[in-house]
């Protein structure tokens, strides 16, 4: 039996840019910390070997010092890793690659496979072989693993492609198609399994074929990131035993929520969170509110935002909707009550290049007089 | 709204009171000085605008004079667009409030004053009643108070309380102080991204935020630059490493290499050839070397043979010469001998002539020096008396001191004088004594003066005549003078005179020419002796010594030889011609002897060489007659002829074969030279040359790249990229909120702003045109200013004139507060507010006249408001004609 961890997408290097530098140096950390539960995780479950689909860096000028991060991660695990250049991670000339193999030799790091020739790689005394398709180039346009239809592999091994791509048919039309993969590449290559990278979410996505998605989330869509596969494999020809294994830190967690003259929802919604502290919540508001149920939204939102590890609030569909109370809570009458309604007038007016504007300048005027009323009380 | 009934009991100064049926136009409540008109008036606010439940110092002030446990209540029957409402409410002792209206049931408790608020359009404080005279809206307007219904014109209060009133009460249809707050506020804000002229300020958000995007963005088109940098050496790495493959793939350098290797193959296999060839052409020209080599001995056989045989023949004649030539040798020696013998014979007749002439020379020469002494001893002698006469002459010459010189100065001495004396002659007086017959004149000295004749007198003298005495006479002037001069020039030439010896000019005269005679005869002496010893006397004198010693030595030398000097001598005159012809014939005959001698030597001598040059040319032939034949008897025995000739015809057949083999390998050579496979070794060498230095470029360059690339290939920039890509998207998001937060606020100020104004133009308009016809019945010609800004009251412009409110008089200040009043009642009602006025005693300090025209005034307003008036005198508004309530 041969028993394999199946990760991809590790994105070490993602830069984070939209963060404030806080939480981009943390989440920047995350991943490092989670190829170091991989490896814990390998060693274990009695894993064979490692393998990695695609796309280990983000970028094939990664720093040497996050190199060398990767590697000092990787001790937990002594067998085999075997490392298929992706899409960020092309085989190009002056890639990652020929830089990571010698920071890896230089460390004595015998353990450290690069698939990046289309040529099968024996392991495990021949029984196991990894049929690879390195790109080497960002966007091969080809399927790079018609190869595995013809490979010759000794008869006992196990037959166990690796890619980093799009397998056709299968996935949203969303994922990149620019390196596309048959579907039915794991019946016609006699594969025992299809190791997938690309796609960021955890997917048994056809048969023997499996995308293991990122093991530490790095974006929003709920697909199921976070996880690796372990892959059990009895012999050549046997169905493979797949699990999926948690191994995410963070939680990436995106909610939209409508909000339609109350802001109270919105509570329930935030505790819901069993670790704020550790969630990444993207919250898409829309709706309307009155401008006091927005000024207590804000209130909610201020006391919430610090509770999680980041809430990027996106209340662009989100709108203002003064009503008499609210008015009446700015002034009795006078210009003030006038000026309101200009506000309004031009706020509900899709035509006016300031009906946002108008929108913001109603809630300031609210804010501003409830602010003003405190003070005199 | 109409007021239609208010019912007020146990509050502050009012036990109970009422007043039912108000009418919808002008009431007039008349009550005395406290009767508690203006209770009913803060009643009537508590009513409406405090809350039931309130507590606190104005509360309390509702409470009757000690009556605690007491429970002010006030009751208010009302309609209001055209519904009735009834509102009962009672304060501190349980509080309640309760309103009938236009609904099923009455509401009460807090629900009344939600109500009321609502109703009245006016906010409930949250807290207090601090500011009730804001909150109660527009009625603290119109509801005027005693003291403060001077509208604030009260005499007695300050202008401020006056004003502030006013614009406290406007200020709350305009927004109120808050709305002020609010302008303020949005000031602010708006002045946080903007300048006061609208551009967005030094410190504003949007503008860090601009800064930040900025730098972000050249940041990333840095970073950018140095990834499209990266990109193109990778791309230039591969390409020069996808070049090198195919150099490796197509086995480039190997080819070349293996090609230069067959070239120098075919190089060597070409030298190879070359010296085949040079090899023959040795071996040729050894052969002919050979060849020639044996014909020369053949031709030297040859040579030696012919030369013995010549060289034998020659040795022969020579031998016959010598023998001839040796004969005429030993002949010429012989007369060599007889030539001798006859020269020495002629030799010894030539010295006896010479002797024999010697001697009788001698003697002639003996004879003539003696002549030659004779003559200088006279010429000596001569010149010796000459110079003794010279020397005569010459002392009588020098005797005479004179020369033509001083004779020159002598004559002008002289010329001088005689000129003086002339003059004197001419100038001095003249004098003639005539004395009488017997008379006698005398000179000074006594000699006597002849008479009859003048006498110049030329110098002062005295003359003694007889008979008569002295006369004395004194040449004047002039003559004086040239006395004294004539005096000097006598002195003068006496001195001259002296000098030369002479006794006179004449005397000088005679002197030189006796001179210049001695003279003449020293120059003819002189000559004499000259032409006698032309080169001195001392020279002819040393001549004659050398002449003496001539003879004295030629004496000496004929005393030695007195014997063979005298033969010849004596034999007479002729001898010396003899002599001299003998010894010529002597000399003749010795000098043939001479020539026949030499003659006989030359030819001995010329015959003797010859016979020496014969001997020696027979020996050399012999010699060489004898070794020749010796040489070639050598040769012939160590080669015979007959070999070298064979020797020779072999030698010829090699040279042939050899010239054949050189021709073919000629021929060799020339098809496949070692030049052409030189050319092509060199073409392959350079080839590869040429090759591997690309290949090294190559790999150099692909080297020097992999550097660059290893170095930038960890910089991160990618990551870098991609974070500002991030930080920029982010940016610009922050941004855009931003700018809208800005706008917003600018937005809201701006409006706020023009709300405010547009509310001022609103009601500033209306008030003014609606004050007017009340003005024009009280203060004709004049118009009302009010702040654009407060609305306040400023003043009353009366006919052009602009009067200040507070400089009005009293009575004015009150009538024009009530009109404004009254005219803003008017405006607020018609904006569909609640509107009722009540003047609490507002025209107190009104004359009569006024009042007349201020009773009209309020009756035109209760055309459109209801007007109550509170008044203490009753008299001034009975005639009215409005309905009077009493408390």
């Amino acid at each position: 039996m041969i028993r394999l961890l199946h990760t991809a997408d590790w994105q070490i290097g993602k830069p984070f840019g939209s963060f404030d530098e806080e939480r981009g140096v943390e989440l920047r950390s995350a991943r490092f910390a989670a190829v170091g539960r991989i490896a814990a995780l390998a060693a274990e479950r009695g894993a064979d070997a490692v393998l990695v689909a695609g796309d280990a860096f983000d970028d094939n000028t990664v720093q040497d010092r996050d190199l060398n991060r990767v590697l000092d991660q990787m001790s937990g695990f002594a067998g085999p890793w075997v490392f298929l250049p992706g899409n960020h991670d092309a085989a190009i000339t002056g890639s990652v690659w020929t830089r990571f193999a010698a920071l890896a030799a230089r460390r004595g790091n015998g353990n450290l496979f690069g698939a990046d020739e289309p040529e099968p790689i024996l392991l495990l005394d021949g029984r196991l072989a990894v049929l690879p398709a390195p790109l080497s180039r960002r966007h091969e346009g080809a399927d790079l693993t018609s190869w595995f239809d013809h490979a010759e592999t000794p008869s006992g091994a196990v037959r166990i492609g690796l890619a980093h791509g799009a397998l056709e048919n299968r996935l949203p039309e969303a994922a990149d198609a620019g390196n596309p993969i048959a579907e039915k590449r794991a019946a016609t290559a006699r594969l025992d399994y299809l190791a997938l990278g690309d796609w960021h979410g955890y997917v048994e996505i056809a048969e023997r074929t499996v995308y293991a998605g990122t093991p530490e989330p790095d974006r929003y869509p709920s697909n199921e990131p976070g996880h690796v596969a372990i892959v059990e494999i009895d012999g050549p020809g046997e169905a493979p035993r797949i699990e999926r294994v948690p191994v995410a830190h963070y939680t990436w967690a995106a909610r939209t929520q409508r909000l339609d003259g109350d802001a109270g929802g919105l509570e329930a919604v935030l505790a819901s969170f069993a670790d704020p502290g550790r969630t990444l919540l993207k919250l898409t508001l829309s709706g309307s509110l009155p401008l006091r149920e927005r000024v207590s939204l804000e209130e909610t939102v201020r006391h919430w935002g610090d509770r999680f590890f980041h809430l990027d609030i996106r209340d662009d569909d989100l709108f203002d909707e003064p009503d008499e109370d609210d008015l009446d809570r700015i002034d009795v009458a006078g210009f003030v009550r006038t000026a309101i309604e200009t506000l309004r007038a031009r706020a509900d007016n899709p035509a006016d290049p300031d009906s946002e504007a108008a929108r913001v300048a109603i809630r300031m005027a609210y804010v501003e007089h409830r602010r003003l009323t405190a003070q005199e009380r | 709204m109409h007021l239609k009934s208010l019912r007020v009991s146990e509050f502050a100064s009012i036990a109970d009171a009422e007043l039912d049926g108000l009418d919808p136009g002008l009431n007039v409540v008349v009550g005395d000085n406290e009767a508690g008109k203006s209770t009913l008036l803060k009643a009537l606010r508590a009513a409406f605008f405090q809350k039931y439940r309130g507590r606190g110092e104005a509360v309390e002030a509702f409470l009757p004079y000690g009556g605690e446990g007491r429970r002010p209540t006030v009751a208010v029957g009302f309609s209001l667009s055209g519904n009735d409402y009834r509102l009962t409410k009672s304060f501190l002792t349980r509080p309640a409030a309760e309103m009938e209206g236009p609904w099923p049931a009455p509401v009460s408790g807090d629900a009344v004053e939600e109500k009321l608020a609502e109703l009245l359009g006016f906010t409930h404080p949250g807290r207090g009643d601090s500011k009730l005279s804001e909150h109660q809206g527009a009625f603290g307007l119109l509801w005027v108070e005693q003291g403060r219904s001077n509208t604030g014109l009260d005499i007695g209060a300050g202008r401020d309380a006056v004003t502030a009133s006013l614009e406290g009460e406007v200020g709350t249809i305009l927004g109120g102080e808050r709305g002020r707050a609010l302008i303020g506020a949005a000031k602010a804000l708006n002045d946080t991204h903007f300048t006061a002229t609208g551009r967005v300020g030094a410190n504003a958000p949007l503008r860090a935020i601009d800064e930040e995007l900025a730098a972000a963005r050249a940041e990333l088109a840095e970073k950018r630059a140095a990834q499209a940098e990266l990109d193109q050496k990778l791309k230039r790495l591969e390409d020069r490493r996808r070049s090198l493959k195919g150099y490796d793939e197509a086995r480039t350098v190997e080819k070349a290499g293996e090609a230069l290797r067959a070239a120098e193959a075919t190089l060597r296999r070409a030298e190879e050839r070359d010296r085949d060839w040079q090899a023959a052409d040795a071996a040729l020209r050894q052969a002919e070397a050979v060849r020639a080599g044996a014909a020369d001995a053949l031709r030297r056989r040859g040579e030696l043979v012919a030369e013995a045989a010549g060289v034998r023949k020659a040795y022969e004649a020579a031998a016959t010469d010598f023998a001839e030539i040796d004969a005429a040798a030993r002949a010429a020696s012989e007369a060599v001998s007889v030539a001798t013998r006859a020269h020495g014979t002629a030799r010894v007749a030539l010295k006896e002539a010479e002797e024999r002439h010697e001697a009788h020379r001698r003697r002639a020469d003996l004879e003539r020096e003696k002549v030659a002494r004779d003559r200088l001893r006279a010429i000596v002698a001569g010149a010796g008396e000459l110079n003794d006469e010279i020397a005569t002459v010459s002392a009588k010459r020098d005797a005479i001191a004179i020369d033509q010189r001083a004779l020159a100065a002598i004559d002008k001495a002289e010329r001088k004088r005689r000129d003086c004396e002339v003059r004197l002659q001419v100038a001095a007086p003249a004098v003639t004594f005539e004395p009488e017959t017997g008379g006698v004149v005398r000179a000074a000295d006594g000699s006597i003066v002849a008479g009859g004749r003048s006498h110049r007198v030329i110098s002062p003298s005295r003359y003694l005549l007889d008979g008569f005495g002295r006369v004395t006479i004194e040449p004047g002037g002039g003559a004086a003078n040239l006395e004294t001069e004539l005096r000097e020039a006598e002195a003068g030439l006496a001195r001259l005179l002296g000098a030369s010896g002479a006794s006179s000019e004449a005397d000088a005269r005679r002197l030189l020419s006796q001179r210049q005679d001695l003279e003449a005869e020293l120059k003819l002496l002189s000559a004499r002796r000259d032409a006698l010893v032309p080169d001195g006397i001392d020279a002819a004198r040393a001549r004659l010594r050398a002449a003496e010693a001539a003879v004295a030595k030629l004496v000496a030398v004929s005393e030695t030889e007195p014997a063979a000097g005298q033969g010849p001598e004596d034999q007479g005159g002729d001898d010396a011609d003899t002599l001299v012809a003998a010894l010529e014939t002597a000399r003749r005959g010795a000098g043939e002897a001479d020539r026949a001698l030499d003659a006989a030597r030359r030819e001995s001598e010329a015959a003797t060489l010859r016979r020496v040059g014969a001997e020696s040319d027979r020996e050399h032939h012999r010699l060489r007659a004898e070794r020749l034949a010796a040489d070639a008897a050598a040769a012939e025995s160590a080669q015979p002829r007959a070999l070298l000739v064979e020797r020779l015809a072999e030698a010829d057949d090699d040279c042939e074969a050899k010239r054949g083999r050189l021709l073919l390998r000629e021929r060799e050579r020339k098809e496949d030279g070692p030049e052409i496979a030189e050319a092509r070794r060199r073409d392959a060498e350079k080839t590869l040359r040429q090759i591997s230095e690309t290949v090294q470029r190559l790999r150099d360059e692909a080297l020097g790249l992999e550097g660059e690339v290893r170095v930038a290939g960890g910089s991160g920039v990618g990551e870098a990229v991609r974070l500002l890509e991030e930080r920029v998207a982010d940016l610009e998001r922050r941004r855009g909120r931003t700018s809208l937060e800005a706008d917003a606020a600018r937005l809201l100020y701006t409006t706020l702003l023009n709300a405010q104004r547009a509310a001022r133009e609103h009601w500033l308009g209306p008030i003014k045109s609606r004050v007017a016809p009340f003005l024009k019945l009280i203060h004709p010609e004049s118009d009302i200013d009010l702040d654009e800004e407060t609305l306040e009251l400023k003043g009353l412009l009366r006919a052009g004139v602009e009067e200040r409110f507070e400089r009005l008089s009293a009575g004015a200040r009150e009538q024009v507060a009530v009109v404004t009043r009254l005219a803003l009642a008017q405006v607020l009602k018609q904006g569909g507010h609640p509107a009722t006025v009540i003047l609490d005693d507002a025209l107190v300090n009104t004359d009569e006249i006024r009042l007349e025209r201020m009773h009209q005034v309020l009756r035109e307003a209760a055309r459109e408001l209801q007007v109550i008036v509170l008044t203490c005198r009753e008299r001034d508004f009975r005639d009215l004609g409005a309905p009077m309530f009493r408390i």
